[in-house]
């Protein structure tokens, strides 16, 4: 997947662990644990906003975009 | 439970299906205490010869005749078919919907739905052909028994039914896309966290 997740390498650097980070931004660890994967198919905006404040970092610190020629179309699926 | 009453009902339709062929007379069967089982064949037709015919001992006398001739039997069972099949696919249908989408397993909703989905177009199929299958069968057992039109006996309060028969299936089908519409968006807004 072209959006790559480093949420992992965030918790890392700041010493969170995902249970702490999953309570205080009010989701469940197991959907915390398919965001670190990337196995989900979007993210709202207040929960990177919340993640944001709680981690004290920027949305691009939590995704990277590899370039792919896949991503010249957007598509629904 | 409300299940069991469609397969049921679905169940009498399956019985009764071949009564043409085989006991014509019994027909839309009932229970008489003195008399025993009983059919009304005089059911399946429209108003005005049932009118006709129950005034008329010797009519109705050709009419059970009529029923019993090897070809009309033949051709009375197909037509028949044709009319009930609709009708045992919504009443079975509505059984499996109900309890596919009861069932204590995943995804049971949208297995009910697909049967639902069915029911909704049986009704659409039986709305449409009832009146051209039930025309075609009323000019067939009336043949020689009274005046009747050439090919097909079409009673204006049969189009009435089939139009709100039409309102219903259109219903159905609505309800049975909104919901399944609902659960695909739900299931798409289940993986974004």
């Amino acid at each position: 997947m072209p959006v790559v997740v480093n949420l992992d390498v965030m918790l890392a650097r700041r010493k969170v662990r995902s249970k702490e980070l999953a309570e205080a931004i009010g989701i469940t660890e197991s959907n915390l644990s398919l965001l670190k994967s990337g196995k989900v198919k979007g993210v709202r905006f207040a929960t990177i906003a919340a993640i944001c404040y709680h981690l004290q970092c920027e949305p691009g610190d939590l995704l990277a975009y590899e370039r792919s020629d896949d991503d010249r179309r957007g598509t629904d699926d | 439970m409300i299940a069991l009453v469609f397969f049921a009902l679905g169940g009498m339709e399956i019985a009764e299906a071949p009564l043409p062929l085989v006991a014509p007379r019994l027909i839309a069967p009932g229970w008489d205490r003195d008399r025993g089982l009983l059919g009304e064949p005089q059911a399946l037709l429209p108003e005005a010869a049932r009118f006709r015919l129950a005034t008329d001992a010797a009519g109705t006398a050709k009419f059970l005749s009529r029923l019993e001739e090897p070809g009309v039997r033949a051709g009375h069972l197909l037509l028949s078919l044709l009319i009930d099949g609709p009708v045992i696919v919504i009443l079975c249908g509505m059984g499996m919907a109900l309890w596919r989408s009861t069932r204590d397993v995943p995804d049971a909703v949208e297995a009910g739905l697909r049967w639902l989905m069915a029911v909704g177009w049986a009704c659409v199929v039986f709305a449409t052909t009832f009146p051209l299958f039930d025309g075609l069968r009323t000019v067939l057992i009336l043949k020689g028994i009274m005046p009747t039109p050439r090919y097909l006996w079409y009673d204006p309060a049969t189009g009435g039914a089939t139009y709100i028969l039409l309102l219903v299936a259109a219903g159905i089908l609505a309800a049975t896309w909104t919901i399944s519409a609902g659960l695909k968006a739900r299931a798409d807004m289940a993986e974004i966290v």
